[in-house]
């Protein structure tokens, strides 16, 4: 769970190159990166920062995932 | 990159920014698959669309149909590749913006067509020295009643394989694309089209 919207850079930190993978994103809380929990949501900021990772990144978005704000809770599937 | 079923007005993502040397290829998946909200495959849904798209390095990748990107707000290109593939696709600038390749060279392999009224809000592009390469069979189309178009009318006079639109001193090296069209309209107003020709003349028709 985090709040959407919100800031992801992407890391690539599985190596697997997809997007749809959480792991593979950090998320800017306060001032401060952290592994992101859920991977892109509606909304979102999307940061490809060559100095944190310049891989490649494929197919955004594959999965589910259940995400969380102050009023809403939705499941996005896709 | 895969958006959520939304219709192309409504933005999947707040931005997307390339920046600080990323070298990378963030490629875009179809929108046709049924994704949040019922959407897919819908005309009104061919792609991902952003608020505000940043690009100064690196590619993305529209090699599949309905991998359009609609950009709602702002589009900053000072570098990198508009789709990498061989595909030809579209970069929909709504909300203005700069195009600065630096003097260097901004590659697209899409269509970038950018609108204003009726359609849109009234806003400005500036495209400012350098050479857009366009590869496929890509073109760019502006919509009539703005400066752009002005530049673009200059230019019809003068019908080179390279345009020197001038100024700001822009040079619009067309690559020919596999299928060749030596001139096409990207919609069924009265756009200006620069677009890949079978010829050594880049025509820009009405």
């Amino acid at each position: 769970m985090r709040e959407v919207p919100a800031t992801l850079r992407w890391t690539n930190a599985l190596g697997t190159g997809l997007a749809g993978a959480y792991g593979n994103w950090e998320v800017l809380v306060g001032s401060s990166w952290q592994t992101a929990p859920v991977p892109p949501a509606w909304g979102d900021t999307l940061l490809f920062d060559g100095a944190v990772s310049n891989a490649h990144c494929v197919g955004v978005c594959t999965g589910s995932v259940w995400t969380t704000t102050s009023r809403i809770t939705r499941r996005l599937s896709w | 990159m895969y958006g959520f079923g939304l219709d192309d007005h409504i933005a999947d993502y707040a931005a997307i920014e390339l920046v600080n040397g990323y070298a990378g290829t963030v490629s875009f998946a179809s929108e046709a698959v049924p994704g949040l909200e019922g959407g897919g495959g819908s005309p009104t849904n061919q792609g991902i669309a952003v608020t505000m798209f940043t690009m100064e390095s690196g590619a993305i990748n529209q090699e599949v149909a309905a991998s359009e990107l609609f950009v709602l707000g702002s589009f900053t290109g000072t570098g990198g590749t508009i789709n990498s593939s061989t595909f030809t696709s579209k970069l929909t600038v709504g909300g203005g913006g700069t195009i600065d390749p630096n003097g260097a060279t901004i590659a697209t392999g899409s269509n970038i067509p950018f609108f204003g009224p009726p359609t849109g809000p009234a806003v400005t592009t500036t495209v400012k020295p350098g050479t857009i390469q366009f590869n496929n069979a890509a073109g760019a189309a502006i919509r009539p009643g703005t400066a752009e178009q002005s530049l673009l009318s200059r230019q019809r006079r003068t019908d080179h394989r390279t345009h020197s639109l001038a100024p700001p001193r822009l040079a619009v090296r067309v690559h020919r694309g596999p299928d060749h069209p030596e001139c096409h309209r990207v919609a069924d107003q009265t756009h200006l089209v620069m677009v890949s020709g079978a010829d050594q003349r880049t025509p820009i028709v009405r």
